[in-house]
């Protein structure tokens, strides 16, 4: 049995009443409603109890687990997901993670309760988000969030949960609790965080089930009751865990017809994950959020030749089925996959996965396929530097190499800059990519060029390169 | 002589005037009298751009001014050497920059020279050329620029190495002029040259002993 000490967060405020409260369940599956309300109903007094001073207590979540949760590790609970993994990893256990929200809380869309793939199913109520109960109804209530039954080899599952602050503004607290024996984590608000439970392999984590619920009670009507998220929901069997079963983009919204590229993203909450993004004959893959890929592999077979992996420059050569890059120096943020021979067909979910290493749990992971041939070409100048600007000041010239006119304006989008160098002068951003807009040009003929000023900031004076793409029409 | 040594000789000549078509050099004088005894500075940097870009170098030769050179020059990146002497730059890294403190006289004189793949034999599938600037300064630090019409970025000209191997300049100073010199060969055409000359003189030496020992 795991035992873990954790600080009690609400400190030394004023005693709060039941109403409160959040709470957010994991335990065996409640056999009746009845039970359910008695359950709750301890808990309750048992928050009542305690949550006026601060201490130090214990949890248990039964005989042979572990929770990895915010209020032990602290921050937003990436150390404690971390850890999570860690865990889940040291026992040469699959994870996957299903994911809802491409911007994470509070954005959405989150969990819908659509039945989860791998074997676990979730109940025919579940909830992402509790309304007002109707005025009057000043019971304890709860709300499910999530349930899984159906399985019997439970021994591991993490998500994020985020209870959105009460209309009533008043501090609530979140509880959290694991096992048969009710013990508790308790949060205050913001309600955001992970938590993360791990069985030992001798006795998994559902008995007849595993649920999260919401519990409110304000004591007043009408009451007030907080909204309960769950998201990136990491489990055995989720997505990613093999090239069959990809993490797939959040959207493909971001590909309209004739575009000359499809950016697609992604939030990677393993260290290692297969990512299948759309068809192309050349995939650019980037971080966005700081992250470094460690590794490339599990590059899919029936093609032609081997792929051309490159970053910023480097040739790291060509590789095929069977075969894993690690990049040196700790990771890069960008690198590129071309030579793609036949292009891929990206009505298949299982055309190009390749297997993504990262240095981070939860990398938002961008991934832009380009669509061959390209119908303008982009040239560059050198770079001058300027000591008054502080900036590497050159031009880009785009030339219409198609047989047809192409109508403006003009973007020119620059993709998978390093690290520190950004566009001084860019007329905005395209998924986290710099563009700028050519100025003037309503349409570019067959072989006709335009030109427009780049100017670079580049503190570490690293070196400067990107891919450019070109839109035609506004892309905002 | 044999056929084969008088082929070789001919082929080393020919690279060497190949060699010496691909650079260009520049002769550039700035008059600087109206800023005669500022205390200033002067930049030079060469770098590539963002996407391919084929190899190119740089020199500066030839300078002289009647104004002073601070000394303790900033070099960054692939830059060697020190004025007055001659400056060597390639464009291998991002930033290739040589600044250094300088006290204005009159006149300022140097010469750009440009050369390298970029120039002599441009590939054809490289995407970004290569620009040099030179800049000028009214105060140590290199922050106000002097003697340009640009005064954003503080440039007194720029030359572009353009993709088709041709250079593009851009002046932005009334006060400085710049005229394309004379092509002038490579240290290295010198060292073919001079090895073609040398071969073909132990051919010639060779033959006239052969002859004197048949004659004798």
């Amino acid at each position: 049995m795991a035992i873990l000490g954790f600080h009690m967060s609400r400190g030394l405020s004023p005693r709060p009443s039941p109403a409160e409260r959040v709470v957010l369940h994991i335990f065996p599956w409640p056999r009746s409603a009845q039970d359910l309300l008695r359950r709750n109903t301890l808990i309750a007094l048992a928050i009542l109890l305690c949550s006026s001073v601060s201490l130090r207590a214990q949890i248990s979540c039964g005989s042979n687990c572990e929770i990895y949760d915010s209020a032990h590790y602290g921050g937003s609970g990436l150390a404690a997901k971390m850890a999570f993994v860690n865990a889940v990893q040291a026992m040469g256990a699959p994870l996957g993670q299903e994911s809802f929200s491409p911007s994470n809380f509070p954005a959405g869309p989150y969990f819908s309760g659509i039945p989860l793939p791998g074997g676990v199913a979730l109940l025919a109520n579940d909830i992402v988000s509790n309304g007002p109960i109707p005025a009057g109804n000043n019971a304890e209530d709860t709300y499910t969030v999530m349930g899984v039954t159906g399985i019997s080899d439970l021994y591991y599952i993490g998500f994020d949960f985020d209870i959105k602050p009460r209309p009533n503004s008043n501090p609530a607290n979140v509880v959290v609790q694991v096992g048969i024996d009710y013990d508790s984590v308790t949060y205050s608000e913001p309600l955001g965080g992970f938590f993360g439970v791990v069985s030992s392999s001798s006795q998994p984590l559902n008995h007849s089930g595993i649920s999260v619920f919401g519990i409110t009670d304000d004591g007043a009507s009408p009451e007030n009751v907080g909204e309960v998220y769950l998201d990136n929901i990491l489990y055995a069997g989720g997505p990613g865990i093999s090239a069959s079963n990809p993490l797939y983009p959040d959207s493909s919204s971001f590909c309209g017809e004739g575009a000359p590229a499809c950016i697609f993203l992604v939030y990677i909450f393993e260290l290692a994950a297969y990512f299948d993004p759309v068809t192309a004959n050349t995939y650019i893959y980037q971080t966005l959020n700081g992250a470094l890929f460690t590794s490339v592999g599990g590059f899919p077979s029936g093609f032609s030749s081997p792929f051309d992996v490159s970053s910023g420059g480097t040739d790291y050569g060509l590789f095929g089925p069977g075969e894993t890059l690690t990049f040196p120096g700790g990771g890069v943020s960008h690198f590129t996959i071309s030579g793609i021979s036949p292009s891929v067909n990206g009505s298949s979910p299982t055309a190009f996965p390749v297997e993504l290493g990262v240095n981070t749990i939860g990398a938002q992971v961008e991934a832009i396929a380009l669509t061959a041939p390209q119908p303008i070409s982009t040239k560059a100048s050198g770079l001058a530097y300027s000591r008054v600007s502080q900036t590497f000041n050159g031009t880009l010239t785009i030339t219409n190499i198609s047989i047809n006119s192409i109508t403006g304006p003009f973007q020119i989008v620059l993709i998978a800059l390093p690290t520190g160098v950004t566009v001084a002068n860019s007329t905005g951003s395209y998924f986290g990519n710099p563009f700028i807009t050519v100025p003037a040009v309503a349409s570019l003929s067959p072989g006709q060029s335009a030109t427009v000023n780049v100017q670079f900031k580049n503190r570490s004076n690293a070196k400067i390169n990107f891919t450019p793409v070109v839109y035609s029409g506004s892309i905002n | 002589m044999s056929k084969r040594a008088s082929l070789l000789i001919v082929s080393f000549l020919c690279l060497s005037s190949m060699a010496s078509a691909g650079t260009i050099t520049y002769v550039v004088t700035v008059n600087t009298s109206s800023i005669a005894g500022t205390a200033g500075s002067l930049d030079f940097n060469f770098n590539p751009g963002p996407l391919v870009t084929q190899a190119a170098s740089l020199q500066i030769l030839g300078f002289s001014s009647d104004g002073t050179l601070a000394g303790g020059a900033t070099l960054t990146g692939d830059v060697g050497g020190a004025l007055p002497g001659t400056l060597t730059s390639d464009n291998g890294t991002a930033f290739n920059d040589y600044f250094e403190g300088f006290t204005y006289g009159t006149s300022l004189v140097f010469d750009v020279s440009l050369y390298g793949p970029a120039l002599s034999s441009p590939d054809g599938t490289s995407t970004s050329g290569s620009t040099f600037a030179f800049s000028m300064f009214s105060d140590p630090a290199g922050t106000i620029p002097v003697l340009t019409s640009d005064t954003i970025n503080g440039f007194a000209f720029t030359v572009d190495v353009n993709l088709d191997g041709t250079t593009t300049v851009t002046n932005s100073s009334s006060e400085t002029t710049i005229s394309p010199a004379s092509t002038v060969p490579e240290p290295n055409d010198f060292l073919l040259l001079g090895t073609a000359l040398a071969w073909w003189g132990a051919l010639r030496f060779r033959q006239q002993r052969r002859r004197r020992a048949t004659i004798s």
